[in-house]
């Protein structure tokens, strides 16, 4: 099973916060290894190099290849299935231009999970139509969102 | 690196297994493809990944660190989503 992470899942690798405890549980069950794209990548690192020895350890991470993997994607295939969930799920669903694309290669990688945190967009519920597992799992609302996607989508 | 069929093993296996000692290595075919190696090398052990070690590196953080970087993160992402709303998106 592939487990690939958006970058609010990656943030809290390297940053402590509320969610901290739940997502070390849910990593060392089965020792899990999170899929990176360079999209989620660079987003996380651009926040992370303001603060040197966070940003080290991301990279050395990455370097290492241990608990994060740094997935090779072919972009024109990823660029092609976002434009593939845009036309799907756009009208419906209403997602960020950036959530297509965190969505998109997650789905180009081969991934079967998404590890997300980020409940202000309607990312989660764009993976779970686009056929991936969702970590945390969806909320209600979110349930219902997708739903209503799977039913309206051309 | 030598090649070897299954066949050639077979036929001549004190052979390889001296050549082996003498530190060779070679390249398994079977059916006209490469299915693995017979070298006196052992294969680098399969690390998995550690995170009580990463999580245990994080609690040693600075937390006041952690607030000012959650912030900037989560500005970044206001900063995205306006953009989008300012397109008609994400209503």
């Amino acid at each position: 099973m592939k487990f690939a992470a958006d970058s609010s899942l990656l943030m809290r690798l390297y940053v402590r916060g509320g969610d901290t405890e739940t997502v070390e549980r849910f990593l060392t069950e089965d020792a899990k290894v999170v899929s990176v794209s360079e999209l989620a990548r660079i987003e996380v690192l651009n926040i992370l190099l303001r603060y040197p020895e966070r940003a080290d350890q991301f990279l050395a991470d990455l370097q290492l290849g241990t608990q994060l993997k740094l997935e090779p994607l072919k972009w024109d295939d990823a660029f092609r299935q976002a434009e593939s969930l845009a036309r799907r799920f756009s009208p419906s669903l209403r997602p960020g231009g950036h959530d297509l694309f965190l969505v998109a290669a997650a789905v180009t990688m081969g991934a079967t999970w998404f590890l997300s945190f980020d409940r202000n967009s309607r990312q989660r519920a764009l993976a779970s139509v686009a056929g991936l597992r969702v970590w945390p799992p969806l909320d209600k609302n979110e349930k219902g969102l997708a739903r209503h996607a799977s039913r309206t989508a051309s | 690196m030598k090649t070897l069929t299954i066949r050639d093993l077979n036929r001549k296996t004190a052979r390889v297994v001296n050549a082996l000692e003498r530190g060779e290595s070679f390249e398994l075919w079977r059916n006209g493809k490469a299915v693995g190696y017979l070298t006196q090398t052992p294969p680098v052990p399969e690390r998995k990944p550690d995170w009580k070690a990463h999580f245990e590196w994080l609690r040693s953080q600075s937390p006041t660190q952690d607030k000012s970087i959650l912030a900037e993160f989560e500005k970044d992402r206001r900063r995205l989503r306006a953009r989008e709303g300012s397109m008609g998106n994400l209503k």
